[in-house]
């Protein structure tokens, strides 16, 4: 079943959860709102054609046993950078260029990944489980939705991969508390999958572009954390408490005008 | 299953039910006399089915019925029923339980089918009360039947009791067994945000009915100031109620959304 199908139910996300702890009035505007956002920005932009591009390259090894030709995840890259570039909402303007800093991350990614392709199980694979209260136990009623990035298979075990295309390597706190992987771990277990392997690969994006891997490690402590964040924030949204929270990051939102004059 | 399996599962059968899971019934209007409240019997098998999953209780029943007369002179009937829930799940063909409980219920009906109907739900209820479904929506006894009809005689619950008070339910400064946790992160009761059940149904009733999605979720947002998965509860019993309806629409506006100036209908 498609992502989009899953949204339509009553869902919360990483990504919503993210949100919400960056700040609360983001949280209202993006989604309880559903106001359209200014820009999107460069950073959206080349994080969602890297992946789209990584997809086509780990999709080509599970179908046809066979690693792409470079060209073809170029293409696929360029196709969804251009699919932004029609979309409602305009690119955020910057002087970076997206097309070139892409072509640098993939080119880099794919001379280390060819080497040693993995056996790959799902790409992309879209999840919608159920979500008890850490205390009660009650089924809430949203489901937690997402996408693992790429599952794959080593050593007899099961490791689900989450892409990231960042401005700098993640340190080990991120990694260490990144709600995504949690999620997945929850979503694993909930699936059936056991108990699977966590890893983040990161293509860096700095003056010097990097590939960086890092496996994640997720305990039942982190899920009851996650399942105590998310009824928190559900709580805290019925209350409608939608505060702003001005930071750094006020300077690259897309609601920054909307919320400076409200 | 150890202990604490065991409390996590009796805390999951327990939890609060929704709002609109709750029946009260006027006793003015069923001619009992006295008022009751209670857990409607299908949010009762749907917590079992949820927590324990198809096929993870087995309810058996011996039910008894006996003719009788009203107030007004008119036959009735008096139906008992004795029910033995057991939980538990099928192995090899065979359910092996590992909790059990017997109860008693009773209905009174002018319909024969409907007495026999009325007991077993009220036997059933009762029952899954012992494991805790549907207990923090009472204070006492449950005394739910909701068939009005001319019986004015009181049913029989099989355990001596008669027609009690109305529980109280519990209110906003009640607090339950749950713990502090649950006091600052509301159950699905206690939630103002539409149901699941609701925005299907919404979703659902725009699609049978042809409209455009798109331009529904925008008038949606431009009536309520929200999008359709944020809507409160009352305003999605709204409008489900107006597209449903078929009697105060004013035909489709000319937009293709069938949304009108005053609601939402096709």
């Amino acid at each position: 079943m498609q992502l989009e199908k899953l949204r339509e139910g009553l869902h919360v996300s990483a990504s919503q959860l993210r949100t919400y702890m960056t700040c609360p009035r983001k949280y209202e505007y993006r989604y309880v709102r559903g106001v359209e956002p200014e820009f999107t920005t460069a950073a959206l932009v080349l994080g969602t054609a890297t992946h789209a591009a990584l997809a086509l390259f780990y999709r080509g090894i599970m179908e046809r046993s066979a690693v792409p030709e470079f060209e073809e995840c170029k293409t696929a890259f360029r196709e969804a950078l251009a699919a932004a570039r029609k979309g409602v909402v305009p690119i955020e303007e910057t002087e970076t260029d997206i097309e070139a800093q892409g072509a640098a991350l993939l080119r880099l990614f794919y001379d280390g990944a060819r080497e040693s392709p993995p056996v790959v199980l799902a790409v992309e694979y879209p999840f919608a489980v159920e979500l008890n209260h850490p205390t009660t136990g009650e089924v809430l009623q949203e489901r937690l939705i997402g996408g693992m990035d790429l599952v794959v298979q080593e050593a007899g075990r099961t490791t689900v991969v989450e892409h990231k295309t960042a401005s700098r390597k993640w340190s080990q706190d991120q990694v260490r508390h990144d709600l995504q992987i949690t999620c997945y771990r929850l979503a694993a277990a909930k699936l059936g999958m056991g108990e699977v392997g966590l890893r983040v690969q990161q293509l860096v994006k700095t003056k010097t572009p990097s590939v960086v891997t890092v496996e994640a490690e997720r305990g039942e402590r982190d899920i009851n954390d996650l399942l105590c964040i998310i009824v928190g924030i559900l709580g805290a949204v019925d209350a409608q408490a939608f505060f702003p929270v001005r930071s750094g990051k006020c300077l690259t939102c897309p609601f920054r005008r909307r919320c400076a004059s409200e | 299953m150890d202990t604490n399996e065991k409390k996590k599962l009796y805390l999951a059968l327990s939890a609060p039910f929704p709002a609109e899971a709750i029946e009260r019934t006027d006793g003015r209007q069923t001619g009992r006399g006295y008022d009751t409240t209670g857990i409607k019997y299908q949010y009762i098998v749907n917590r079992l089915n949820d927590v324990l999953g198809i096929g993870g209780f087995r309810a058996e029943r011996t039910i008894s019925v006996r003719e009788t007369t009203t107030s007004t002179g008119r036959t009735a009937f008096e139906s008992g029923c004795e029910i033995r829930l057991a939980l538990g799940e099928w192995a090899d063909g065979r359910f092996v339980p590992f909790a059990e409980a017997v109860a008693d219920g009773g209905h009174i009906s002018t319909n024969e089918a409907d007495a026999r109907k009325g007991a077993y739900t009220n036997a059933f209820k009762k029952a899954a009360a012992f494991f805790g479904v549907g207990k923090s929506a009472y204070e006492g006894t449950l005394d739910d039947d909701n068939v009005p009809g001319e019986a004015t005689v009181r049913p029989h619950t099989g355990d001596g009791s008669s027609s009690a008070p109305a529980p109280r339910l519990p209110g906003p400064d009640d607090r339950d067994e749950r713990g502090s946790a649950a006091q600052t992160s509301p159950s699905a009761n206690e939630r103002n945000r539409l149901t699941a059940p609701q925005l299907a149904t919404i979703v659902s009733m725009v699609r049978r009915r042809g409209l455009n999605e798109g331009a529904f979720r925008q008038q949606v947002k431009e009536r309520y100031g929200c999008t359709v998965e944020y809507l409160s509860r009352r305003n999605a019993s709204t409008i489900i109620t107006e597209l449903g309806g078929n009697g105060a629409s004013q035909g489709n506006g000319g937009n293709g959304v069938g949304v009108h100036h005053d609601g939402f209908g096709g």
